[in-house]
């Protein structure tokens, strides 16, 4: 079976190679989204391009949940699907192409096999060079399943890194008016995080001789002993340079300013990509490397990272409040979110971190939505701007009623997902050591505000009289658009309702997380008189 | 007896809604939708007929794991049918079934006709789940939807920007004390280690009895108190209460049988519901059940004095709703939860009825500019008699006179605060009584304006009445609105369907009845002479003292909105502002100086020879006169470490021995 995550990550690669063989289709001409629309004739080639890329992202999401049945939720510990080869040596260097999921990295694969399938169709409506784009949105979605699989620091900094060069081009080319601007920022802001990572792995190398993310994290193997005979100050260093590059790219406050540029500018199909994966990478860089590499380091920054967390989810709400451009908006809410899967993480509690890894998903799929719909306003009002909206329900009811859906999942309700991981993170934040009630509490007004913004939007845009005239004559959802957004729809209401389906891949990985913090029975642990301060350095660090 | 069928309570509508929904999304057969809700509304009150909770008998009770993360975490979901309970859900199911009927009527012919059915089936599906809850998490979460369902009600004729605002503005301030109950909801979790009531209430109790000291975070005492008082932040936001009773007013631009259900019946009695649930823990700590009865006088002594001066049917009622829930708060407050629910359950027969009757005069007055302004009524009652004479029930019952339904209840509310007998459930005993007579006169004034005298506008002249599906759910309202009171007071039916025959009932104070008897019947019969023949220009009430205080809803509003969002906006608007100057300029700024750097340092690169010698040498000459600099500091360096005695030896250079024999 281990062949089929390899089949994972590389179709899509092997499909952006296939389409490069493809004729070039003509640039049609861009379209105005009034009323009747006439459509171009039909452009063979440019058929061919769109049905290809999506028949290779269907096959691949199905790929993915395939792994769901030789997925073993039984295991007790450690990756499944593992394949380890040497890939190549360079003197002492050995790097390995060593890949393996457990039950976190399998629901952030699906979701972006989900996301990138949707994402493709949804660009169907591309008009400048499509061949090119599809070729991107393949490239960085082989790059992409490759960050959730990694289980070599080399091979993960390499999947991490290539994802940039595809979203750089796709910001660059087919974004808005200031696309060279955040394509640029985007990659040399995030680009700068992941160098000093690069610098922390090549120290691990030289320290310990080992690049495994397996073993980095198992006593009793060398590159454990080895690790760990480093003095407190080092490991701070090291632990530092990870989490530097992973919170920039999450992104937390104050690091987040890249985010807005390059969600407003990007392409439809780009924000959604970005909000919904592209930012997970760096929460599942804390949980996959720097938490169970650093655990003691962890822990003692545990309460800066909560703090800056904290600050995240109010900073962003209240920001996403007052902006006048839609895209920002929601790009603003994503901090907020974004705060909150790190409140869960470094809450240190099991729950805490379930919820974060649900609400990763979550988030992906709600703001995905949500920057689907915007994308179709734009396609037919060219303008992202709130104020050119209003009263648009009574011209466009059912884009309404999904945008209705993606708020309210947005905004942490009942029985949709973003409240099933809202709660869990918020009660494990409240019973642990590192946030407590009072943190808590300042936490959930996030709850609040997001309310306040979103249904502050939706008000704008589509409730009372139709403020412009040139929107009276909008086009409602096609076939397509509906496609798109009904499988997002129902994924709401799945995790919503029944989420049990998902949260028992994540029981055990999470325990194992746990174990690796010292971490075993959190709901009831008392507090310890003799627990060093977090903020401060740790005065036995371990060695 | 096998309580399986239970599940059908809190099912049925969701399907039914769903159904509903399906129509309304393919605009196919619309008018079928009704079907569905009703027959589905029925059933599930034909299956609580059917699970009347006996004496000693055992309560049913359905459970289903929906979620469990480790061993200390897991939540259900269920039915739990106690006396309580089945109070509740019949006045749900009574209520909602009435309202739905008198909707085929009010709402027919409207756009969005199976809409508005699929959101009425789902708020009773919700508000049914919140009912037969057992854990405090389904209580959170149907509370939350019934939340978004009254969001989607209020703002049903969203094509009115007065509509919208008013659904947002509900959601907003009861999502505000909602964060309150989800925090009360997580720090109880955390100590009892489970959402549900009974094991929730036992660690409160043991707490309380000190044998439970190892509380998360918290000492003991502060727990017994904060985590009611979080509770409360929900029931304060959802029923209404002072300071966040503002939304409740603007909730009337929903569909007038929406008000009747939603904002005066059932959920804006969920606050209520959930306090009486969970009363051992608000009275565990005396000043907390204090607070609850403080918060509720004050609320029904601000709502009545702006009842008295509104001019809006709808106001009026909604005003006196917050008024009424208000005492619903004081009797729990004082610790009685039997005169609390019993309050809500008559209120919820009178305020429905009344209402639903407002919903038939302004169906009447339609052609108004302003079919709820009463100031252009008058007259109606010659040319609606059924709606008059079942709104003048309903309004004698809200008034409180002797026999009718309100009567009784709010005789309850008052005798419980006279037992407590607390300085502060005296004080709130004083308000009470007050609010009696405020209440009165209010009713009666509006009852008057609307029907007494002769009409005021060719609208009013031409009103008629209203069709018979919307007649007989008045009718329905109205004899509970007289009678259910008296009877379930009758050898104390409540208290003991509620707590079991043997349960102690206090018995009323005479001079207490008489005193409220009077108030009431004082109220009423200045309200009669004061506008047996209203005119147009002139009220009485813009005569009484502190009427622009009144007529301006006590500022409130203002503060809320000018005060609070308004500061909210300007310190978002100043926040965006840093973000964009400061946070963000501080990262272009890293870049402009990186920029800048490159393009001055590409000067360098220039092409001449020259240049590049010049660099050699001057990089030449900076070398070594590092070289010397570093050469000279070495002795230092190595007295300072001179301590140790390797340094000393590798440092034995010819010049530092030189120096040492000349000190010599």
């Amino acid at each position: 079976m281990n062949y089929l995550l390899n089949a994972v990550i590389f179709l899509p690669l092997a499909g952006a190679l296939l389409l490069l063989f493809f004729p070039r289709p003509e640039d049609a001409p861009e379209s105005h989204g009034h009323g009747e629309e006439t459509p171009a004739p039909p452009d063979a080639a440019a058929q061919a391009v769109r049905w290809f890329t999506l028949a290779v992202s269907l096959v691949t999401f199905v790929a993915s949940a395939w792994l769901l049945t030789g997925f073993d939720i039984a295991q007790k510990e450690g990756y499944q699907f593992v394949t380890d080869r040497i890939w190549f040596v360079m003197g002492d260097l050995r790097v390995r192409y060593h890949i393996g999921i457990d039950g976190i990295s399998l629901l952030l694969i699906l979701l972006t096999t989900f996301l990138s399938v949707l994402s493709v169709l949804f660009s169907f409506s591309i008009k400048k060079r499509l061949r090119e784009y599809m070729v991107f949105l393949l490239v960085l979605q082989t790059a992409m399943t490759g960050v959730f699989c990694a289980l070599d620091l080399v091979l993960f900094y390499v999947f991490f890194e290539a994802v940039l060069i595809p979203m750089y081009f796709l910001i660059g080319i087919w974004g808005h008016e200031r696309r060279i601007y955040a394509a640029v920022k985007f990659f040399l802001y995030t680009f700068v995080g992941s160098v000093l990572m690069l610098l922390g792995i090549v120290f691990i190398y030289l320290n310990t001789g080992s690049l495994s993310i397996v073993d980095l994290v198992k006593p009793g193997t060398d590159a454990y002993m080895k690790l760990n005979l480093l003095d407190a100050q080092t490991l701070m260093w090291l632990y530092a340079a990870f989490a530097l590059a992973f919170m920039i790219k999450v992104p937390m406050f104050p690091f987040h300013t890249w985010l807005p540029d390059a969600h407003v500018e990007a392409p439809t199909a780009g924000s959604v990509i970005l909000a919904g994966v592209l930012l997970k990478m760096g929460t599942y860089g804390f949980i996959r490397i720097c938490l169970p590499i650093f655990p003691i380091q962890a822990q003692n920054s545990a309460m800066l990272f909560i703090l800056l967390a904290i600050i995240g989810i109010i900073y962003g709400a209240i920001v996403a409040a007052v902006q006048p451009d839609m895209k920002k908006l929601v790009a603003y809410s994503s901090v907020s979110h974004l705060g909150f899967v790190m409140l869960g993480v470094f809450s240190f509690t099991k729950l805490g971190m379930v919820g974060a890894v649900l609400q990763s998903i979550n988030h992906g799929v709600s703001t995905g939505m949500l920057f689907f719909m915007v994308g179709m306003m734009y396609e037919r009002r060219h303008t992202r701007e709130i104020a050119a909206y209003g009263g648009i329900k009574r011209v466009v009811p059912v884009m309404a009623a999904f945008f209705l859906i993606a708020l309210l999942s947005s905004i942490a309700l009942p029985l949709t997902n973003g409240f099933v991981g809202e709660f869990t993170i918020l009660q494990g934040s409240y019973i642990s050591q590192n946030s407590g009630p009072l943190l808590t509490f300042v936490a959930a007004l996030g709850m609040v505000l997001s309310a306040v913004y979103m249904l502050w939007l939706f008000q704008r845009v589509f409730t009372g009289p139709v403020k412009h005239e040139e929107n009276r004559h909008l086009r409602d959802m096609n076939w397509r658009e509906k496609v798109v957004l009904v499988p997002l729809v129902i994924m709401i209401f799945w995790f919503g309702c029944y989420v049990s389906t998902w949260t028992r891949y994540l029981n055990q990985p999470v325990d194992e997380l746990m174990g690796r913090l010292g971490i075993e029975n959190q709901e009831q642990r008392p507090r310890d008189p003799n627990a060093p301060s977090p903020l401060r350095g740790s005065p036995t660090g371990a060695g | 007896m096998n309580s399986l069928p239970l599940w059908l309570i809190p099912l049925a509508p969701v399907v039914a809604a769903l159904l509903a929904g399906v129509l309304a999304l393919t605009r196919r057969a619309e008018r079928a939708a009704p079907l569905f809700t009703l027959a589905a509304t029925a059933l599930s009150g034909i299956v609580a007929l059917g699970w009347i909770p006996q004496e000693g008998g055992p309560v049913p009770r359905l459970a289903f794991e929906w979620l469990k993360i480790g061993a200390n975490f897991q939540i259900n979901l269920g039915v739990h049918l106690d006396p309580l309970a089945w109070i509740m859900t019949a006045v749900v199911c009574v209520v909602s079934l009435l309202v739905q009927v008198y909707s085929l009527g009010y709402m027919k012919g409207e756009n969005g006709f199976a809409r508005y059915f699929a959101y009425l089936g789902l708020f009773t599906a919700s508000m049914l789940g919140l009912v037969v809850a057992d854990n405090l998490f389904q209580l959170y979460v149907c509370w939350e939807l019934v939340g978004i369902c009254s969001y989607l009600l209020i703002g049903f004729w969203w094509q009115k920007p007065s509509a919208a605002s008013a659904a947002k503005k509900a959601f907003v301030v009861t999502r505000f004390g909602d964060v309150g109950f989800l925090l009360g909801v997580l720090l109880l979790a955390a100590v009892a280690g489970s959402f549900q009531f009974d094991t929730v209430m036992q660690a409160v109790a043991r707490v309380q009895a000190g044998e439970l000291t190892a509380i998360p975070l918290v000492s003991a005492q502060v727990f017994l108190w904060l985590a009611p008082l979080l509770l409360f932040c929900g029931a304060v936001g959802k029923s209404a209460q002072f300071p966040l009773h503002i939304w409740l007013p603007d909730a009337m631009e929903g569909p007038t049988p929406v008000s009747a259900l939603i904002h005066a019946a059932t959920m804006v009695a969920a606050g209520v519901y959930m306090v009486a649930r969970l009363l051992p823990i608000f009275v565990a700590v005396p000043f907390v059940s204090e607070i609850v009865l403080l918060t509720g006088a004050v609320t029904a002594l601000i709502a009545a004095t702006i009842a008295l001066v509104q001019n809006d049917i709808k106001k009026v009622m909604a005003y006196s709703t917050i008024s009424q829930l208000g005492y619903m708060m004081l009797g729990l407050g004082a610790g009685s939860l039997d005169s609390g629910m019993f309050h809500l359950v008559t209120h919820a027969m009178f305020k429905a009825l009344l209402f639903l009757a407002a919903g038939s005069v302004i169906h009447a007055m339609h052609h108004a500019a302003d079919p709820n302004d009463l100031r252009v009524m008058g007259g109606l009652g010659s040319r609606m008699r059924i709606t008059a004479v079942t709104c003048g029930v309903g309004v004698l019952a809200l008034a409180g006179f002797p026999g009718l339904s309100g009567f009784w209840s709010k005789d309850a509310i008052l005798g419980a605060a006279l037992d407590k007998g607390s300085p502060v459930a005296l004080l709130g005993l004083a308000v009470g009584i007050v609010v009696a007579g405020l209440t009165a006169f209010y009713a009666t004034r509006m009852w008057m304006l609307a029907f007494a005298g002769s009409a005021r506008s060719a609208d009013a002249e031409q009103a008629h009445e209203s069709p018979s599906v919307m007649t007989l759910p008045l009718i329905l309202l109205a004899i509970p609105s007289a009678a259910l009171g008296g009877w379930l007071h009758m050898g104390h039916r409540f208290t003991h369907f509620l707590h079991g025959a043997q349960a102690h009932a206090e018995p009323m104070h005479l001079w207490l009845v008489a005193v409220t008897s009077l108030t009431a019947v004082g109220g009423i019969a200045l309200g009669w002479a004061l506008y047996r023949a209203p005119s147009a220009q002139t009220d009485p009430v813009e005569r009484t003292p502190g009427y622009a205080l009144f007529a301006n809803l006590w500022y409130m509003d203002a503060f809320w909105s000018r005060g609070v969002a308004s500061s909210m906006l300007a310190l978002g608007q100043f926040v965006a502002w840093f973000d964009r100057t400061v946070i963000d300029g501080a990262v272009n700024l890293t870049g402009w100086v990186c920029y800048i750097g490159g393009r001055e340092l590409r000067r360098a690169t220039n092409g001449q020879a020259q240049t590049y010698t010049a660099a050699a040498l001057l990089a030449l000459v900076i070398a070594a006169l590092a070289l010397i600099l570093f050469h000279n500091r070495a002795p230092d360096r190595a007295r300072i470490y001179s301590s140790s005695p390797i340094i000393r030896t590798t440092d034995a250079r010819p010049h530092t021995s030189h120096s040492d024999t000349g000190q010599r």
